[in-house]
């Protein structure tokens, strides 16, 4: 008797899709949003965030901030040192304390459009923050600036070596460090 | 204030700047009574490592008295004799928890600039380049320590400076290094490069349990040095081809672990130590790894590298192929050294080890210049220079 060989059942083409990363991330990664985990819950980073006082102190390029009207604010900015001109800014908070938006009004050109994000981690808070000036988003800044965020948070200061003695510097770390003792 | 400061390729100079003071809560000022030159602080003399800068002030081995303490500092007082961590550590930080104070999250003012290079930014350390925090080193006459709640190691029972100084990078660089071979008793570890590091890997191994020890290096003073003071083998890579010499050794196999404790210069002769030279004049690699491939090839099977030596940006030919077709485990990180400080200072305490020993050449901070120069050259058999503010 012949052997009855067992055909395989037609193979049922089987799509399998790959995930695809959220519309959300997607669009952080292109407007160059940063983000960091800080050892706080949402409420008190909103806490922080939400104080303007606060804010110069790791918001590098934020001289200081003032509440005008319910809703509004206004920027003064800093650069190398020097105050830059102002900016007005609406400010828009999610009632639940997960973001706030600051959406600066007019053209100043040093004006900084603000969002920042607090989303619950397993280790604390996922802290995202994104930048914009003329609709350029600056990564770099926004991550330097998170990092200030956590260390003050963190530590109870930022870490710096502002004042420290130095030797002769050359031309170029004159430049770039005006502050040193 | 005498500080040593870099300003290019072997070119360090005494400089008188002002002393420096207190910028955060956590801050300590110490006056330096000891401080050393690292093998790594050859790497900032020879110009490897990028971001550093004219006038930076050099030096993150160092120990001396508090002399100053900012409002956030309640476990150190003025008199205080205190041995300082290289790395700068928070302490609260989600890998200062861990005890991985090497990487702290809060201490690197330039950590946006390390992740651009490496992806993730590391702790800041002493006088180790901008990337690294840019902070001020200890081969000075006063130096400001931050998070000085957390790093400062109290030395309260009259050991001299010489005995305890190296507890700041080099002794636990070197127990770490062994520590991260997993040693299991009976097994052989070889260590390439017989300076302070090395020294104190070899003997960290036979502690941890290591039945044999093969020190390597070039420098027959330093092999004399390993045999007497750690009881290891030796083998003088000059005098015996190193592969086949540690295949003989190990019975075939090759050493159990194998400890990189020589890093981004190393020396080696024939056309890979010349393509490596070559591509890092050009700058095509930032990093020389003739010991890196060497351990990578001796290992055994299953065998564990553990890599101590500095090491600042890429290297080519690495042979992955060996690296993974053979299980091979690779260990590495800059030292947590705040985790080692104290079980180490017991050991020296109970008188397990004079760490003092390798100091070959005491000199005046004055000195700096001509002492890095007889370090590069390795002249006048010198180990390891301590130089005194």
């Amino acid at each position: 008797m012949a052997t009855q060989i067992q055909r395989k059942p037609a193979e049922i083409p089987v799509v399998v899709e790959t995930p695809k990363p959220s519309a959300a991330m997607k669009q952080r990664v292109e407007e160059s949003w940063r983000s960091i985990t800080v050892d706080a819950s949402p409420e008190e980073c909103f806490r922080i965030w939400h104080d303007f006082a606060m804010l110069p102190r790791f918001l590098s390029f934020a001289d200081s901030i003032e509440q005008t009207d319910p809703g509004w604010t206004h920027w003064v900015g800093i650069e190398r040192g020097e105050k830059t001109a102002g900016w007005d800014a609406e400010m828009v908070e999610d009632p639940e304390g997960h973001s706030i938006d600051w959406r600066p009004f007019g053209g100043v050109p040093e004006a900084t459009a603000v969002s920042v994000r607090f989303d619950p981690a397993k280790r604390g808070t996922v802290v995202r923050l994104c930048l914009k000036r003329r609709d350029k988003p600056d990564g770099t800044r926004a991550i330097r600036d998170l990092h200030r965020f956590k260390q003050w948070k963190e530590t109870g200061e930022i870490a710096t070596t502002e004042g420290q003695p130095a030797g002769k510097r050359g031309p170029m770390g004159r430049l770039i460090r005006k502050g040193e003792a | 204030m005498k500080a040593v400061c870099w300003h290019g390729k072997h070119d360090v100079r005494i400089e008188d700047v002002p002393e420096p003071r207190i910028l955060n809560p956590r801050d300590a000022v110490v006056k330096v009574t000891t401080t050393a030159i690292c093998g790594s602080d050859l790497h900032l003399y020879n110009h490897l490592v990028p971001t550093i800068e004219k006038g930076d002030i050099l030096g993150h081995e160092f120990m001396g008295e508090v002399v100053e303490v900012g409002p956030g500092v309640r476990n150190l007082k003025a008199g205080d004799r205190v041995v300082v961590p290289f790395p700068i550590a928070c302490g609260q930080c989600h890998y200062c928890r861990q005890g991985h104070t090497s990487l702290c999250e809060n201490s690197n003012p330039n950590a946006w600039m390390a992740e651009k290079l490496w992806g993730h930014s590391p702790a800041g350390i002493f006088g180790y380049s901008h990337l690294l925090g840019g902070y001020a080193g200890g081969q000075a006459e006063y130096v400001r320590v931050p998070f000085a709640d957390v790093g400062p190691l109290k030395i309260e029972d009259g050991l001299p400076d010489e005995k305890v100084l190296f507890l700041s990078d080099i002794l636990p660089t070197g127990w770490m290094a062994a520590e991260h071979c997993g040693i299991s008793p009976g097994d052989t570890v070889a260590v390439w490069g017989c300076g302070p590091v090395g020294q104190f890997a070899a003997w960290s191994a036979f502690r941890l349990g290591a039945e044999r020890v093969i020190a390597i290096d070039r420098i027959p003073h330093r092999l004399h040095l390993v045999t007497d003071h750690c009881g290891a083998e030796t083998i003088n890579f000059e005098e015996v081809e190193l592969l086949p010499a540690l295949e003989d050794m190990t019975g075939g196999r090759g050493p159990d672990a194998c400890i990189d404790a020589v890093g981004m210069e190393a020396h080696a002769a024939g056309a890979m130590g010349i393509y490596d030279r070559a591509k890092q004049a050009l700058m095509l690699e930032t990093d020389r790894p003739a010991v890196l491939r060497q351990t990578i090839a001796a290992c055994a099977n299953a065998g564990t590298i553990s890599v101590a030596g500095a090491y600042g940006g890429v290297a080519d030919k690495v042979p992955v192929g060996s690296l993974m077709n053979r299980s091979l485990t690779v260990r590495t990180g800059q030292t947590h050294v705040h985790r080692y400080m104290r079980p180490l200072l017991e050991r020296i305490q109970k008188g397990e080890l004079d760490p003092s020993y390798i100091i070959s050449h005491r000199l005046p901070l004055e000195k700096a210049p001509e002492a890095y120069e007889t370090f590069l050259k390795k002249e006048d058999d010198c180990l390891k220079v301590v130089l005194k503010p």
